[in-house]
């Protein structure tokens, strides 16, 4: 499906999206001022091919960032960067967990149609030659890295489109896996019999050495060393021990003597669980945030209210840590001028869910602070602050860049270039989210949760599990954002409406 | 002058035969539990794994029990060297197979242990509720896991003890494990060409279809 914005022109007659586009057109003159201000370095950054730096921080939740108004201060150095940056703040992911969300981060679909739906999964063989990596123009030279093991699946399957796929141990302090290390060339393959000999959620099948491994895996001199900094323990745990600060150094030594043009994909690990920031951030909210009671969910693990206020606040500090190394690099990308012709993003994959009763984001509880993510965009030389408050989703971010590029849209992609880049909000703008990870890859979506936002209300649709009844729900985001007035049966127009078409997307791309 | 000999070593090490009846032992209950527990990753993996993907997996599967069947063997064999005679080398075929297959037997239970907790700790918590005994939680954890590391070690002792036992006094017994072995041969050299095809699968796979 192209959804390249075409103009009325194009279709001969005037229909009714293209009328509310104008209008939109007249109402947001104050937005195009400041649309100006964007297209200048955009103009001057095609002339000398720019760079881009896209960073995910993973399992960042907008929700628990102050840059969206979130109560605590988590996010001070992001909110540095989009004083100069385009803002979206109404951005979702298209998946509730990093298989999904990656895969449609970097192939501009939605999970229905690349099929990357379970932990650990790659997305459809057709997509090994689909993703951001091997769509950009030939000319670019692209590195990439992640620490999270699911996303590096996603890597390995589009490796060919990647000049170079930098290995864990690059920015690991110590890698301990065979996959990750002397296997690495098969790391899919390799990673998932390491899962099944060492037994993850099931016994190894490794009878006698796998009892021995939590002994290898320890590396005491290693925790030893960092104790003072790390007190909770070395993020990326005892197999793949990392610091962001290694990261953030490695950035800025390194970007500016990366091959022009070029596009670096760094997916960082934290604020993935577990939250171990450094020593300074734990401790920094001990304050109560005193939110409203939420009913627990028929998924509910039932974990108490008071387990996930600790547990969130250790989060919040784990963003704390992670937007303070954000800063860092900011700091130094900026007074080494690497900024001036190079576009930075940051975004995450998926959010992170404290409420009723759950915690995490392996669930089939698809609520905002699961879905709604960070999206801010530094245009090269960038100066000026631009708040897009329309709909958007990850699956943007590809057809976004090529648009920036001038290459052409394949028809495939689902997404459509980002306001801001266009100027033509459209306000009849649907995404989706979809988390099917105990349906299979090859055949059709037996169950999931299936979710379509559109102007302001939200259906969540959950379909087909064993041990959960079909439900929908419906809520007025905008007027209840914390989704808990649910008016499925009070608007029952509204969603019959969303039920229908969210119901034949899905069977459509079943 | 007398020249030094490696004979007195050599002697103290299990002939090829001996060691390839124990290596028979190890690749069964190595073999059997891999295969067994790589099944029940199955259903999962068909759910996102192509059937050449599946046997991708099978092949590292079963390669790491080449190894670890080789390890057992080699870790046996030194074991054998190096302790006394009258503890492993009198009937060291004999000896070793019990002592993998009852270890085997105990690990068994240590890896099936998030499965075993839930039933004990359901156990627990109705003695606590039937003689009206209010125990804080991480008692009960500390009393449910104490309990199965004593039952686990002390059944194992005990078994060992008694295997090793008869195994000195009773020569049917001996013969008995022999004969179990010569039989349990079939099956584990049908294992041992499976991971032998499997690790050739590897090598042969390993230039193609990876990173450039």
């Amino acid at each position: 499906m192209n959804t390249g914005n075409p103009t009325p022109s194009e279709g001969g007659r005037l229909s009714r999206r293209d009328a509310l586009k104008l209008a939109g057109l007249f109402t947001l003159g104050a937005a195009f001022q400041q649309l100006a201000h964007i297209r200048l370095p955009l103009a001057q950054a095609t002339s000398a091919r720019p760079n881009f730096l896209i960073l995910v921080l993973d399992t960042l939740s907008a929700r628990h960032m102050s840059l969206y108004g979130y109560p605590r201060q988590t996010t001070p150095s992001i909110a540095r960067l989009a004083e100069s940056a385009m803002v979206y703040h109404n951005h979702h992911a298209a998946g509730s967990f990093t298989t999904p969300g990656t895969a449609s981060l970097l192939t501009g679909t939605y999970p229905w149609s690349h099929r990357a739906l379970q932990p650990s999964s790659m997305a459809r063989e057709d997509f090994t030659s689909r993703s951001l990596f091997n769509l950009i123009s030939p000319e670019y030279f692209s590195l990439a890295y992640t620490h999270n093991p699911l996303a590096m699946y996603l890597l390995h399957q589009f490796h060919r489109g990647i000049g170079e796929l930098m290995p864990f141990g690059a920015l690991t302090l110590k890698e301990m896996t065979a996959a990750g290390s002397w296997l690495w060339n098969d790391f899919p393959m390799a990673d998932t019999a390491e899962n099944v000999i060492t037994g993850i959620g099931q016994p190894p099948s490794s009878l006698f050495l796998s009892a021995m491994e939590p002994l290898g895996q320890r590396q005491p001199a290693l925790r030893a060393e960092y104790r003072d900094l790390f007190p909770k323990g070395l993020p990326g745990g005892e197999s793949r021990s990392f610091t962001l600060e290694a990261c953030t150094d490695w950035l800025s030594h390194n970007l500016a003597t990366l091959p022009s043009p070029h596009l670096a994909y760094f997916h960082l690990l934290p604020p993935h669980e577990p939250y171990l920031p450094r020593k300074e951030f734990i401790g920094t909210f001990p304050a109560d945030l005193n939110l409203p009671a939420k009913p627990p969910h028929p998924a509910s693990e039932h974990a108490t209210d008071e387990a996930l206020g600790n547990l969130r606040r250790e989060y919040d500090e784990f963003i704390a840590y992670s937007d303070a190394e954000f800063g860092r690099l900011y700091d130094n990308l900026l007074r080494s001028g690497q900024l001036d012709n190079t576009w930075l993003i940051l975004t995450s994959d998926h959010g992170q869910l404290f409420e009723r009763g759950i915690h995490g984001h392996l669930t089939p509880a698809m609520y905002q602070p699961l879905l709604h993510i960070p999206l801010v965009i530094r245009p090269p030389g960038g100066r000026q602050r631009l708040d897009i408050h329309d709909l958007t989703s990850n699956v943007d971010l590809l057809p976004t860049l090529l648009t920036l590029l001038n290459e052409p849209l394949p028809a495939w992609l689902e997404g459509q270039v980002l306001p801001g880049f266009t100027g033509i909000p459209d306000p009849e703008r649907v995404v989706y989210a979809l988390d099917a990870k105990e349906s299979s890859v090859h055949g059709p979506l037996r169950s999931g949760t299936a979710v379509m936002r559109q102007g302001s209300y939200k259906l969540i649709h959950t379909f087909g599990y064993k041990e959960l009844a079909d439900e929908d729900e419906l809520y007025d985001v905008e007027a209840d954002p914390e989704e808990l007035d649910n008016l499925y049966e009070a608007l029952p127009d509204v969603a019959a409406g969303m039920r229908a078409k969210l119901e034949e997307s899905v069977k459509r791309n079943s | 002058m007398r020249q030094p000999s490696l004979a007195p070593l050599k002697s103290r090490f299990p002939n090829k035969s001996e060691a390839l009846l124990l290596f028979t032992a190890s690749a069964l209950i190595v073999n059997f539990w891999s295969i067994i527990n790589f099944l029940r990753w199955v259903p999962a993996f068909i759910l996102r794994l192509q059937f050449s993907e599946i046997l991708i997996v099978f092949c590292y599967v079963q390669a790491f029990a080449l190894y670890e069947s080789i390890a057992i063997t080699l870790a046996l064999v030194l074991a054998g060297a190096l302790l006394p005679k009258r503890a492993l080398r009198a009937r060291w075929v004999e000896q070793g197979t019990l002592f993998v297959f009852i270890t085997g037997l105990l690990v068994m239970a240590y890896h099936n242990l998030p499965d075993i907790l839930p039933v004990l700790r359901a156990s627990v918590e109705y003695l606590e509720e039937a003689f009206r005994v209010d125990v804080p939680d991480y008692q009960t954890t500390l009393i449910i896991v104490g309990f199965f590391a004593t039952a686990t070690l002390t059944t194992y002792l005990i078994l060992m003890r008694w295997a090793f036992a008869r195994l000195k006094k009773n020569r049917e017994f001996g013969e008995g494990v022999l004969a179990f072995l010569e039989r349990a041969t079939v099956l584990s050299t049908l294992f041992i060409v499976i991971d032998l095809l499997a690790l050739a699968g590897l090598l042969i796979r390993y230039p193609y279809g990876m990173l450039r």
